[in-house]
């Protein structure tokens, strides 16, 4: 209790520079807090964009599809397997996917295009497509609905309500197919915008000339909870065929978004050590400042039968007291300062000078971000932050433990 | 408390190049009780001496007992240990903690040491009283003068029952009606609690109040005078008379 009397004592001595020194740890906490808070809501909407457009949070399909994306590798018996998937996983959503690379031509041109047929209704529930059309509507019950990408649009000269024609190439025969354009899309992202088109699941079967089969079961679920146990549940679902499919977690499905995510957040790590470290220097620098002005109290203690041991501890709780009470600050001020991104996100897109869109690995991203608490960061940060204000007072403790009672008592 | 025996001690410092000798075979007998000043030109060596003893500085040579085991011999830890639970110490710059109240001042050594609290109370409120700053127990010692904070020094110095205080110029820094009052108030711990003072001083009025006083010159004893108690000559007197 003695020691805590001190610590805290000689914390209130000097209010200001503890002040001071607290709030370069609040600032680098709140800062930290705002780009974790940002980030972790950008990877989510990556991901959510990402198995909205191209694949699930769990993702079904033949195996070798995944690295080899041949159209003849299909999961027979959709139907019945997406009734099993619906069964095993409930909370999710299963949506069959066919894609297929073909041609589409119009009387002005023609181009290379992929070719994804979908559930139209299953389809909207959980992808942003249908919210970006940008003339005409989404694709309908008709099985000669297609819609395009702006860019395809533009290159092959056709509105709504054109004709085109899709070929797609199977076991060397052409097989054709003609439909009419329900929608123009626009994502922002090029690729998309410019080779995308999407059809009704039953006109993909036809043209890939297998009913009740497709390429993809997607599961959507609750973004990273319980996917270890959807996984397990779609597996146990799928019987003895399991052998013969691939059941897959969105990171193993999407490699790219995957690692596109990694690779941001170890770019923040690196920089939030940076950050740690130049708040730590700082600090070393304060508490030294302090303790050398008390060389000759040290002394006195010393004198009148305080140990090193105990003249230590002082100096290492003042040192984690100040670190309890920045850090807590800092958080707290990090969550207060980020809730209105939370709740009412943050349009990047104005912040860019009016960007539309944009896309991270091919995939789409809305601009108008929301900020994400991720609760299991928050105490790690706050504990990383008392121990790096705690190791900065290491040197300053070295440097007492060096004194002796006479010469600290003489120190000038 | 035992007695202290110092034995040829010897002290050599380097001041640059220069081999300063600040004491030269010291020898000296302390006993329980005793109101002692150390007095002697800058330089004779009554600081270096008071630090030794106290475990604070390292003897070049020679020989401390208390309570039979040589001081020099001792360990870092050993020593704090001494100051701790046998001495006391009173600076001449009187070294409160600033941030701790006079009460808190004056506990501390009783903190370090693990008495309980209500035995704590009881002896820092009687110590404080005893030194006249009984309604000052809550100050800071910025709030205190001078001659209170040495008192509050004092009371620290005192408080855990050393076998012997220290005092180091306690009166350098103070006013002669301020030091009369304080040696006042050590003279009558000294004389109704036996508690030992050892004082390193220039200073008349410490003379006056020691009952012993031991002149140092160039780092030796050049002389040691035990003043002869004082006769009560009422009784003398009578006793004549009769």
């Amino acid at each position: 209790m003695l020691l805590l009397k001190l610590a805290l004592r000689n914390l209130r001595r000097n209010l200001r520079r503890t002040l001071i020194t607290s709030s370069a740890i609040v600032f680098g906490l709140t800062f930290l807090m705002f780009g974790t808070v940002m980030q972790d809501g950008m990877h989510r909407e990556t991901v959510r964009s990402a198995v909205g457009f191209m694949a699930g949070h769990v993702v079904v399909q033949g195996k070798g599809f995944n690295a080899e994306r041949d159209a003849a590798i299909v999961v027979d018996g959709v139907s019945a397997k997406r009734k099993a998937l619906q069964a095993a996983v409930p909370d999710a959503q299963v949506i069959p996917r066919i894609f297929m690379g073909g041609l589409l031509t119009s009387p002005n041109g023609s181009m290379g295009v992929s070719i994804t047929g979908v559930d139209p209704k299953a389809e909207a529930a959980i992808s942003d497509l249908d919210d970006r059309i940008v003339d005409g509507e989404y694709v309908g019950d008709a099985d000669t609905d297609i819609i395009i990408g702006k860019t395809l649009a533009e290159s092959l000269a056709v509105e709504v309500g054109d004709k085109v024609v899709a070929m797609f190439q199977r076991d060397g025969i052409l097989e054709s197919q003609l439909f009419r354009v329900r929608g123009i899309f626009k994502t922002g992202a090029a690729e998309m915008d410019g080779f995308m088109t999407v059809v009704h699941l039953k006109a993909a079967q036809r043209l890939l000339g297998k009913e009740d089969a497709a390429h993809q079961l997607a599961l959507i679920i609750d973004y990273e909870r319980g996917l270890d146990a959807a996984v397990a549940n779609a597996a146990e679902a799928m019987g003895a065929e399991a052998t013969t499919l691939e059941i897959l977690p969105w990171q193993k499905a999407l490699p790219e978004v995957y690692d596109y995510i990694v690779l941001d957040d170890v770019s923040m790590w690196i920089f939030l050590l940076l950050l740690g470290f130049i708040v730590a220097i700082g600090i070393l620098n304060t508490m030294l400042m302090s303790v050398l002005e008390r060389v000759r109290e040290f002394g006195t203690m010393l004198a009148v039968g305080m140990s090193p041991v105990q003249l230590a501890q002082v100096i290492l709780l003042e040192g984690f007291l100040l670190g309890v009470f920045a850090s807590t600050v800092g958080v707290v001020l990090g969550v207060i300062v980020t809730y209105p991104i939370v709740t009412d996100g943050l349009d990047y897109g104005a912040l860019m000078g009016g960007v539309d869109s944009m896309d991270i690995s091919g995939v789409p991203i809305n601009l108008k971000v929301h900020g994400f608490y991720d609760w299991v960061k928050y105490p790690v940060f706050w504990a990383v932050s008392v121990a790096l204000t705690t190791l900065s007072t290491v040197y300053p403790v070295w440097f007492t433990s060096r004194l002796t009672p006479m010469r600290a008592m003489r120190h000038r | 408390m035992s007695d202290i025996s110092i034995r040829d001690l010897k002290k050599t410092y380097k001041d640059g190049d220069i081999e300063v000798h600040a004491l030269r075979g010291v020898n000296l007998d302390l006993q329980s009780g005793e109101f002692t000043a150390l007095m002697g030109p800058s330089g004779s060596g009554k600081t270096t001496l008071l630090n030794i003893i106290g475990g604070l500085d390292d003897a070049t040579s020679g020989s401390v007992l208390v309570d039979g085991k040589n001081l020099v011999d001792m360990s870092g830890s050993q020593r704090s240990d001494l100051r701790l639970n046998r001495l006391g110490f009173v600076f001449q710059a009187y070294n409160l903690i600033p941030v701790l109240t006079a009460y808190e001042n004056a506990e501390f050594v009783l903190l370090l040491q693990g008495v309980p609290e209500a035995e704590r109370k009881k002896r820092v409120m009687d110590m404080l009283d005893a030194v006249g700053l009984a309604g000052m127990a809550d100050r800071r010692p910025d709030e205190l003068s001078g001659g209170q904070q040495q008192r509050v020094a004092v009371a620290r110095a005192i408080v855990s029952e050393p076998a012997l205080v220290l005092a180091d110029e306690p009166t350098a820094n103070l006013d002669s009606t301020t030091s009369t009052g304080l040696l006042e108030t050590m003279k009558k711990l000294n004389e109704e609690r036996g508690v030992s003072f050892l004082f390193s001083t220039h200073d008349p009025l410490v003379m006056e109040q020691a009952n012993r006083i031991v002149r140092l010159v160039d780092g030796t004893v050049a002389d040691d005078t035990t003043k002869a108690a004082p006769s009560n000559t009422a009784d003398a007197s009578a006793g004549a008379s009769a």
